[in-house]
């Protein structure tokens, strides 16, 4: 489906959001989301259940009109929802044929490449393959039509852990021979190490943080000391805990400054991103209580 | 320029034409649209058989009991009612609310494809084979039931009769219409299949009842005739009058209504009943429809379903474009 809202200027931006909400009824499923994600990064869209993650996608894919703001994606856009839906009386085979017919552009060997690869049979009912095999016959269908953005609603969810790995795989593959964006929502963050290279982390329907992964890992510490009020370095402090003798913060450090030395009782500490995630999500429960 | 690495040709067009949306519109659908053609075929095969033999001999070939050419009419000519709910809740009720159950919207809509179109292919598609399978049931049974008129006295179905006005291919067309947009309406509303189907089979025969019984005989103001008792009775079941007779009654000199056996009570023979009534210058009032009025009530009575259909079909696509959910 092709959704371009407004146009995106020579940026390399393939993903567009401004201002954007969207509510069911009277409540906000997503309020007040702006990001731009450049052109042939893997996304991470990441944030607990219910965090709106669905929602924003379905929007962007151009599925649901948005209530406040614009969203817009440049070419054409693939989704994959996260019940991997597939006619249940149609072949595998026929699956691809309805890509083929459907859109205007179709690569049958790369569909076929992939169902190749997970061993999906071809001309059996898809409601008789199970969900695993469901979800890679519905991946094939998005990879065939050669997106310029492919969203992938929770992609994971029902593989097992091999499975897991391997979609990975053939994901990031598929990128880096096409260029394509990708787009994947998953509460798990694990998953995510060494897939993605960009996060977009919502929480209750707002954006937490977004941006280019390394970029935002590279600017937030933990540091570990004797017990204190303040952190060692100047920053935001995104999370503090304190006990009887040592405190320990999470600080942003101000953008475009070097990385400042600690020395003495503090020791500095790199963020995993699962670390990162959880500490963001963290501060807006105890956000929501205050 | 970017040399392509792909060995595979990559298929490129410019848009999803009429032949994808009638090769998906098959593909999903042909069970139904076979299963309904089957029967469409018997119908149509055994209609047009009779007509023929009753046309070769000029006899309807009665038999004992019910079942000679005309019963059997009697019975084909529920075929028309039939099918448009055969329409309306087994091809369009089911067609967008299968999709949200299993989700499969989300499949197709994320092709190259907006939901308009493809809602608008398959309602083209099955609309114009739902017509024409109306059509032509229709069209086979009026031959019939005017080779049956033709070789009886009395024609067993007149042309104002609910089977004869029915049958006729225009309405028929109508009827379908109506039954594919309110099982799409219904289906795009409730998004339950079950739900979906029973609302439609509900609200398509209550429709359907309303404009037969309620609306039809007051399509247009019937025509009011006042005869003699004497003039009426002669003509009663004589079957050379062809309109349609809406409403009756009889009345005094006056003009006053009055009930049947509140005069000329104390007769002993029919004779003797017509000439006191002829004597008391009892009336019989009659308000009726022309044979020149069936034609445009036909078109009238398939306007109203197509502009039902209309409305229908219109509240569907809105609802689908405004969907305030996935």
């Amino acid at each position: 489906m092709t959704t371009v809202v407004e146009p995106v200027g020579d940026t390399a931006i393939a993903v567009r959001a401004r201002a954007l909400g969207k509510r069911y009824r009277s409540k906000w499923a997503l309020r007040e989301c702006t990001f731009d994600l450049p052109e042939g990064r893997v996304a991470a869209l990441v944030g607990a259940n219910g965090a709106g993650k669905t929602t924003l996608m379905t929007v962007l894919s151009g599925l649901l009109d948005a209530d406040e703001g614009s969203a817009g994606a440049v070419g054409r856009v693939a989704f994959v929802s996260q019940e991997k839906p597939v006619y249940r009386h149609f072949s595998a085979a026929e699956m691809l044929r309805l890509g083929a017919r459907l859109n205007v552009v179709w690569d049958e060997a790369r569909a076929r490449r992939w169902l190749a690869r997970f061993e999906i049979p071809l001309d059996k009912a898809c409601g008789k393959l199970s969900g695993g095999q469901q979800a890679q016959v519905a991946f094939a269908l998005a990879i065939g039509s050669r997106p310029d953005v492919l969203m992938l609603d929770e992609p994971l969810a029902n593989l097992d852990p091999l499975a897991r790995r391997e979609v990975t795989a053939e994901l990031l593959s598929e990128v880096a021979e096409t260029g394509m964006t990708v787009l994947l929502s998953t509460h798990v963050v694990a998953e995510l190490a060494g897939v993605a290279d960009y996060l977009l982390l919502l929480a209750h329907g707002r954006l937490l943080a977004g941006g280019d992964l390394d970029e935002l890992l590279a600017r937030h510490v933990g540091y570990t000391g004797p017990r204190s009020d303040a952190p060692p370095v100047p920053g935001t402090v995104v999370a503090a805990r304190h006990d009887d003798n040592q405190s320990s913060f999470l600080v942003e450090l101000p953008a475009g400054q070097p990385r400042p030395v600690v020395a003495g009782q503090w020791t500095e500490r790199s963020l995993t991103l699962e670390d990162y995630v959880l500490a963001q999500l963290e501060t807006t429960r105890k956000g929501a209580g205050a | 320029m970017t040399a392509t690495t792909t060995a595979a040709p990559v298929a490129t067009r410019s848009h999803v034409g009429w032949g994808d949306l009638l090769w998906l519109t098959w593909r999903q659908h042909r069970w139904t649209i076979l299963g309904t053609g089957a029967l469409v075929v018997a119908v149509v095969g055994l209609a047009l058989g009779m007509a023929w033999h009753t046309d070769a001999t000029g006899d309807t070939h009665e038999l004992l009991g019910e079942w000679g050419y005309i019963g059997t009419a009697q019975m084909l000519t529920f075929a028309p009612t039939v099918f448009g709910a055969v329409i309306a809740v087994f091809w369009a009720a089911p067609l967008l609310s299968r999709e949200y159950e299993q989700r499969t919207h989300l499949v197709v809509w994320s092709q190259d494809i907006t939901p308009l179109r493809w809602l608008t292919g398959k309602v083209v598609l099955l609309g114009v084979t739902a017509v024409a399978f109306a059509a032509g049931l229709g069209l086979a049974l009026v031959k019939l039931l005017n080779s049956i008129n033709e070789v009886n006295v009395q024609p067993p179905f007149p042309p104002f009769s609910t089977s004869s006005f029915e049958a006729a291919p225009q309405v028929q067309a109508g009827y379908a219409a109506f039954g594919l947009a309110l099982g799409l309406a219904f289906s795009a509303v409730t998004r339950r299949t079950v739900p979906a189907m029973g609302l439609t089979l509900g609200v398509f025969f209550v429709t359907r009842s309303f404009v037969a019984g309620g609306w039809r005989p007051y399509f247009l103001e019937p025509l009011r005739k006042v005869e003699p008792y004497g003039v009426f009775s002669m003509s009663v079941g004589t079957g050379d009058d062809q309109s349609w007779r809406v409403k009756g009654y009889l009345a005094d000199a006056a003009g006053n209504q009055i009930r049947n056996f509140d005069v000329c009570t104390d007769v002993n023979s029919h004779v003797e009943y017509t000439k006191c009534m002829n004597d008391s210058g009892i009336h019989y009032v009659s308000y009726h429809h022309p044979i020149e009025r069936l034609v445009p009530f036909q078109w009238f009575e398939t306007g109203v379903f197509a502009v039902l259909a209309a409305g229908l079909f219109a509240l569907a696509f809105v609802w689908v474009r405004r969907a305030r959910r996935v």
